[in-house]
């Protein structure tokens, strides 16, 4: 089987080969391979995920399944920052569901939309982990706590 | 050996048994969802929960290993209890649409609830329900009666590794079905409906035809190879609407060929009257008239002009009365191998499917295994997934290439090169191997694998493989294209090949012509020799269910039984017999085949002896070590063709199986993926094939295993006559955009 590299960039290449000289099992590396390809080309679709096959000698069904069974892969277009917002009991009790409202109306989308200019996606997920400092969001990979819908917008202005 | 108690039953069974087992064992009703003993186990729907003495919690019983001295309890209330929670989970969205369910009255849901469940529910909120998605021309998928046990996955993961089937998303959305393709038809689709528990999975053949508690169960033969699967067939009022396949047959899984093959015997279009050629037309005479015809006819010839071409699936019986018939007049041509090949030897020294699958090391040569023997096929599909290696040398099997540990893939024309090559010690350059390959192949042959030789191999390549698996004390099995070889060589029904025998009859020295079930038009990959074969034929008897190409050429048509029709016995590739009852009445005026030569032969005055008293099949010897015949290709062009009949086209009486030929429902051809590039090509484009003279319009596939320079194109289609265009299965060829 022909696995095409000029899907990634070298860069990627790289660290997928590191990867998969991590594991005596190959399939081991399959996890991070998905995130490394995603935070390439921001999220899997169809001949990502076929690519990945390729190169893990999988069915793309096996690949896809393990892809669409964890929530941290978008397998949809997501916008420059992936807002996720907590709902989960800690953040509800402190007040998530106010900051999902602001957001909605400050950036005029719904949960699970992303922005015409393809900035901003928001979705809703469940705990982050950060329960102690609730309410809490994750844009991309950084950690945004306590927050307030001030806080919310000064963050947002930041990032515009 | 653990000796157990469960329930206070004391049983003793082995060490790595499992409780699940042991309560089987000790006939005690353990219920189970996603456990099948054929599969691995799981521990996924927790239904099987038992107590075991000095464990604090209650534990799956199909998962848990004995020790000796457990004490298992199984009808304690907290085991009552943990069973009537799962059904009532189970239940919570299920849409309990029983009375409409093709799964009723066989659904494992419903008779676990029954006997275990609590007969109302507490949920009272809306339930959540998902649309029908249809896989394919064989399976409907109901998401909503789905209880997520997995078994379809794990049967597709551990004997069907590489199919595009599986789980996706998770917990209360979680998705089972297709990935790439919006359909599903994988040579083994039908196992996913029968292993299914609950309706999620089902036939479409079936849907809504009959409920299943209204069918009999009549047991029959599947004639499509040579493993004479033994299936049930559900009839009611005279008309078969489902197969199963039963513990008689030689695995546990069966093929959708015998799964929805049975659909012949019911079709619309299917002929049961003996006909007669009045003019340009056959027509009902009455069959007193079509027989007097067929006598008088025969009359006229010399025995030497008179010769028979048998279908494959021939019963023994058939096959002893076919004989007697010639010993009476003194006829001596006939022939059954009508797929151009040797055939001879054949035959195996292996007994078992089991003994395939538990094979360490399996060298499988040329081709298309899959596609003459499937449940060979996918029982070294298991062996791979028991950690078997598996070797194949081929230029096509579009089964097995995907799935095997190592493929040597070679041109079609260098085929029986390469394997009379690695076989007599030589290696060659022009078999397509290299040295390395070859040297590869040397070392793994050391190894002392099973050997599985497919249909397309030549004579001499057959008899230097059984020379040399006898000599090596290797296991070896050669398989025909032909599932007749054992009763047809057994009785002598075989004359020099069936190239030879179409030659006699164009040049006018065989006149008469028996065809029994055989499209030659479709088998024959030699066409034009057949149209003109049968051009110039003098008087044809053609035996059969429907009207095809063949038929047309014929001067009598008479009506055969099939399947559950008939009483016959059939001889599988492992030398075991396999029985099938006559179950169905018959409607009108057909007959088996030695029904019919009977009626004809004591019209003609000489009584025909139908009993077959002792059946001894006789085996081929080999005959010393013969150079194979070169393959010479006609037409011209860059690319090497090979013709095959597709796996959803390639059967008996394909015209009344309506439901297998949606799965292939135009004439694909096998690019490989350089070849693709190189021209522009993607999955999908139609592209004409020049065959020197006509052309053919082909819809691509991209297969990336194959060969530079190798296409695979389809056969046996109507309207479509490539075959006539041929003179062999390989030729060279042209593509056109």
């Amino acid at each position: 089987m022909v696995v095409d590299r000029s899907f990634v960039s070298e860069e990627t290449w790289a660290k997928i080969e590191d990867l998969m000289g991590r594991y005596p099992d190959k399939r081991s590396a399959l996890l991070q391979v998905l995130h490394v390809v995603q935070d390439e080309k921001g999220y899997l679709n169809y001949d990502a995920i076929k690519w990945i096959a390729t190169l893990f000698r999988l069915p793309p069904a096996e690949v896809y399944s393990v892809a669409s069974f964890y929530t941290m892969y978008n397998l949809k277009p997501v916008g420059k920052y992936l807002i996720q917002v907590c709902t989960n009991i800690s953040c509800s009790i402190t007040g998530a569901d106010e900051i999902v409202r602001f957001i909605e109306k400050k950036l005029g989308i719904k949960v699970g939309e992303t922005t015409p200019d393809g900035k901003f996606t928001l979705i809703t997920v469940e705990c982050l982990g950060s329960c102690g400092k609730a309410p809490a969001m994750m844009i991309n990979k950084d950690y945004y706590e306590e927050l307030t819908p001030e806080k919310v917008e000064r963050i947002l202005e930041s990032l515009k | 050996m653990a000796r157990i108690t469960i329930d206070g039953i004391a049983v003793e069974v082995r060490d790595d048994a499992t409780i699940l087992e042991a309560a089987r064992k000790a006939g005690i009703d353990i219920p189970y969802f996603c456990y099948h003993p054929y599969l691995k186990p799981a521990g996924l729907c927790r239904m099987c929960l038992v107590e075991v003495e000095g464990m604090p919690k209650l534990t799956p019983a199909c998962v848990t290993q004995v020790r000796d001295g457990m004490v298992v309890r199984t009808d304690t209330p907290r085991v009552k209890k943990a069973r009537e929670g799962i059904i009532e989970f189970q239940l919570l969205h299920h849409p309990l649409d029983c009375p409409y369910c093709d799964q009723a009255g066989e659904c494992m849901l419903q008779d676990i609830t029954y006997r275990y469940g609590r007969a109302t529910s507490r949920f009272v909120d809306e339930k959540e329900l998902f649309p029908t998605k249809f896989y394919g021309p064989f399976i409907v998928y109901e998401q909503s009666r789905c209880i997520l046990c997995k078994r379809c996955v794990r049967f597709t993961h551990e004997y069907m590794a590489g199919t595009d089937w599986n789980v996706y998303f998770r917990a209360a959305h979680s998705l089972i079905g297709t990935y790439e393709n919006k359909e599903i038809a994988d040579y083994f689709t039908c196992n996913l409906v029968e292993i299914c528990p609950v309706g999620a999975i089902t036939s479409r053949l079936y849907r809504y035809k009959v409920r299943y508690w209204t069918l009999e169960w009549a047991r029959g033969v599947c004639r499509e190879c040579g493993l004479f699967c033994s299936l049930d067939y559900g009839i009611r009022e005279n008309k078969a609407y489902r197969a199963k396949h039963n513990v008689n047959s030689p695995g546990p899984w069966i093929c959708d060929k015998g799964y929805f093959g049975f659909e012949c015997m019911n079709h619309p279009e299917r002929i049961k009257f003996a006909l007669e050629r009045r003019e340009n037309k056959l027509v009902n005479v009455g069959l007193e008239k079509v027989l007097n015809g067929i006598t008088q006819a025969l009359g006229r010839y010399k025995p030497e002009e008179v010769a028979f071409i048998l279908p494959s699936g021939l019963s023994v019986e058939d096959a002893a009365g076919i004989r007697n018939f010639m010993d009476n007049f003194g006829i001596k041509k006939a022939e059954y191998r009508v797929g151009m090949e040797d055939y001879l030897p054949f035959g195996s020294n292996v007994d078992s499917l089991e003994e395939i699958s538990e094979a360490r090391n399996i060298l499988v040569l040329s081709g298309d295994i899959s596609n003459s023997y499937p449940v060979i096929a996918l029982t070294i599909c298991e062996a791979i997934g028991k950690g078997a290696n598996v070797v194949l040398l081929t230029s096509w099997d579009y089964y097995l290439m995907k799935r095997v540990n190592n493929l040597f893939c070679i041109k079609p024309s260098c085929e029986d090169g390469a394997i009379y090559s690695l076989f007599s010690g030589k290696w060659d350059e022009f078999t397509g191997l290299s040295r390395e390959e070859y040297e590869r192949l040397e070392a793994f042959l050391q190894t002392k694998p099973m050997i599985v030789l497919g249909p397309r191999a030549q004579e001499a390549v057959r008899a230097l493989i059984v020379d040399y698996a006898i000599k090596n004390g290797l296991k070896y099995i050669i398989l025909d294209r032909s599932s007749s070889s054992y009763v047809a060589y057994t009785y002598g029904l075989f004359c020099k090949g069936i190239d030879s025998l179409l030659e006699e009859v164009k040049a006018g020295s065989v006149k008469a012509l028996f065809v029994l079930g055989v499209d030659l038009f479709r088998e024959v990959p030699n066409g034009k020799l057949v149209r003109d074969a049968l051009g110039s034929v003098d008087f044809m008897v053609y035996m059969g269910l429907f009207f095809n190409g063949t038929a047309r050429y014929a001067d009598y048509f008479l009506p055969l039984t099939e399947l559950v029709e008939e009483e016959a016995h059939f001889v599988n590739v492992f030398g075991k017999l396999t029985k099938s009852k006559k179950s169905l009445a018959r409607e009108y005026e057909e007959r088996s085949i030695r029904e019919w030569l009977k009626l004809i032969s004591e019209k003609m005055g000489k009584k025909l002896d139908l009993e077959v008293r002792e059946f001894k099949p006789k085996f081929v010897l080999v005959e010393g070590n013969k150079k194979p015949k070169d393959i010479v290709l006609s037409g011209s062009g860059d690319f090497e063709a090979l013709f095959e009949i597709p796996f959803y086209r390639n059967f008996r009486y394909m015209e009344g199986k309506s439901k297998l030929l949606e799965a292939s429902p135009e004439p694909v051809l096998n690019v490989s993926i350089y070849d693709a590039r190189s021209l522009g090509l993607s999955n999908g484009d139609y592209v004409s094939l020049d065959i020197g003279g006509p052309s053919f319009k082909y819809k691509i596939r991209v297969f990336d295993e194959l060969v530079k320079g190798v296409l695979v194109a389809d056969t046996g289609f109507e309207g479509f006559p490539v075959n006539e265009a041929l003179n062999n299965r390989i030729a060279k060829v042209k593509i056109k955009k």
